[in-house]
């Protein structure tokens, strides 16, 4: 049949375009990761360098012993890092494009600068510590040596020599500590142990300046002598307790000097019997003592008590401060058989028997005997004094 | 149905993509390694081992930092794997540190105790010496200054034990050192004193 064109006829629906799935796909993909890339393109971006700089920044501080030395500033340090931290979280919690991190850069900063300053601080102050710390032990140590060395015959109070004992131990417990590098414990126990030897010094200090209470006395006792023995011509003996020295003067001239040992508690008068001091006043040889009739070598008995020492010892009972059975003692000699290190008499002045010999031939009965605490002040008797009694002490006798 | 088929499988692998990009912080690794972390401090690792409880608390910062940064990016594409590789190493390093720091603990506990078994024979040698030192007038003084100084020891020897006792092994190690060295000066010189006596 012939194809008949109808002019009045519907012209025919055309059939609708095929769907393109694939491209509408594609395109809405590429659309959205466009809109991804030039979002995180154009966002902020998070301060991941900053943040880790602060980081190693405090970890530094922290190797470089900031939480020993510097515990606040690294304290510090690292709150400023989780602040920073924080606040990078709080950021994230917002719309990228939306996110600013300048607080978080400016937090960050600041834990830089705090652990940097937390380190160098640490650093400082470790080496501070180390040097005060050495500086300390060693200056303690010395101190320590000094006292012991200048005071070791002195009567002391068991508490005192506790004390130094303890200042000893501190010192040792402070080089163990700086041996192990922990410098802040060495300074603490060095500063207990200067501390323990500071009282025990300033104990001492004390009972030596009630000792030199009677230092004018003293000087006149020994002006007096070695001006009669001038005027006499005749030899006088002069102890130092102090010193534990004895010298003897002849027309005003010094001519021998003794090494001496005392009794154990020297320092002081002699208050009464038995309390093992060596009194102090003018006295005079009232016996030479030899053979049989000494105990000791050879001895010269002087006249203690005198006078003054009775009427010191009746007003101190009257006073009450010595019991009223309590005897003056007496039978105080110069003698023979020291050089035994230590003060072991019972208030007597002991020369080694070859100093005895020397000394006996060169006084008699009569002789002045004067005994005073130090020939020195107080400020020059302990820097000189070395003649502690080792047994050591030189004869000087001319 | 080709061209739906197609879609199917795209809408499937962009929702796993989401669902991936979407990791979630591994909050139980993070809690563990800061608990790790917090035993090891109590465990004193920062005072006997300093150096390894530094790295391990640095690793823990670097792993927060890491979430961070992770928590920074498009959720498409936040990764938490390193975050977990970093924690799961603070968690063992912390437990590691407490271990050895337990050893070390034990060996400055075996150190001390040793020292300390070495206190009571020094003491006794030293009053030994006391009871053979001149005990005459000339060695009286003496001997009751060094009692004096013994009884500072054995002060010093109580405190120790109350060191030990407390766990502070350090501090206990530093006075038991310091009681025998003062023993030994203690013993020098009553021997010395002796040697004097016999004439040696």
């Amino acid at each position: 049949m012939l194809y008949e064109y109808n002019r009045y006829a519907k012209p025919a629906k055309p059939a609708p375009p095929e769907k393109n799935w694939f491209l509408i796909i594609n395109l809405v993909l590429a659309l959205v990761l466009g809109t991804i890339s030039l979002i995180v393109q154009f966002s902020n971006k998070p301060p991941v360098a900053r943040f880790d700089e602060a980081r190693r920044d405090v970890a530094r501080a922290r190797q470089l012993q900031a939480a020993v030395y510097a515990p606040d500033q690294l304290r510090m340090a690292e709150h400023y890092l989780e602040q920073s931290r924080l606040m990078w979280a709080s950021e994230n919690q917002r719309w990228m494009y939306h996110r600013n991190f300048s607080r978080v850069e400016t937090m960050a900063q600041k834990a830089s600068d705090m652990a940097e300053y937390a380190a160098m601080r640490s650093v400082t102050l470790r080496d501070s510590l180390r040097w005060v710390a050495a500086t300390g032990i060693n200056l303690t140590k010395k101190r320590i040596a000094d006292i012991r060395s200048q005071f070791a015959d002195m009567p002391m109070e068991g508490q005192v020599r506790q004390q130094i004992a303890f200042s000893e131990l501190a010192i040792y417990e402070s080089e163990e500590a700086f041996k192990r590098g922990d410098f802040r414990r060495a300074v603490a126990r060095y500063q207990i142990a200067s501390k323990k030897i500071g009282s025990a010094g300033d104990e001492v200090t004390q009972i030596l300046n009630g000792y030199f209470v009677n230092a004018p006395k003293w000087r006149k006792w020994v002006q007096q002598t070695i001006r009669w023995s001038a005027e006499k011509n005749e030899p006088v003996i002069i102890v130092d307790k102090l010193a534990h020295r004895c010298h003897v003067y002849r027309n005003g001239v010094k001519t021998a000097e003794f090494p001496v040992e005392l009794g154990p508690n020297w320092l002081g008068h002699k208050r009464q019997r038995g309390d093992g001091a060596t009194p102090e006043g003018l006295y005079h040889v009232k016996r030479k003592k030899s053979g049989h009739r000494t105990a000791y070598y050879k001895a010269l008995e002087i006249n203690y008590p005198n006078a003054e020492d009775v009427a010191q010892f009746r007003a101190a009972q009257a006073r009450g401060d010595i019991a009223r059975n309590a005897g003056i003692g007496g039978l105080i000699e110069v003698h023979g058989d020291g050089g035994k290190g230590a003060n072991w008499t019972a208030g007597c002045v002991a020369l080694r028997n070859r100093d005895m010999d020397t000394l006996y031939s060169m006084v008699g009965e009569g002789t002045p005997v004067t005994i005073v605490g130090s020939l020195r002040g107080i400020s020059t008797a302990y820097s000189e004094n070395s003649a502690a009694p080792d047994g050591k002490g030189q004869n000087t006798a001319k | 149905m080709k061209a739906k088929a197609l879609v199917t499988v795209l809408v499937v692998v962009f929702a796993m993509a989401m669902m991936l990009g979407c990791a979630k912080v591994p909050q139980a690794d993070l809690d563990a390694a800061k608990a790790a972390l917090d035993a090891a401090k109590a465990a004193e690792v920062d005072r006997y081992l300093p150096e390894l409880f530094n790295a391990v608390k640095d690793s823990l910062n670097s792993a927060t930092a890491e979430i961070e940064k992770q928590n920074s990016k498009f959720a498409l594409f936040r990764s938490y794997k390193k975050v977990k590789e970093l924690l799961a190493k603070v968690t063992a390093d912390a437990n590691d540190a407490v271990n050895q720091v337990a050893v070390k603990k034990e060996e400055v506990k075996t150190e001390v105790e040793g020292l300390m078994a070495q206190v009571a024979p020094a003491v006794e040698n030293v009053k030994g010496l006391m009871k053979k030192a001149p005990r005459g007038k000339e060695g009286r003084a003496a001997l009751e200054a060094i009692n004096s100084e013994l009884a500072a020891v054995e002060a010093s020897v109580a405190e120790a034990n109350t060191a030990m006792t407390n766990g502070d092994f350090l501090t206990a190690r530093d006075k038991v050192q310091a009681n025998l060295q003062k023993l030994a000066s203690l013993a020098q010189e009553l021997q010395a004193a002796i040697d004097k006596k016999l004439g040696r």
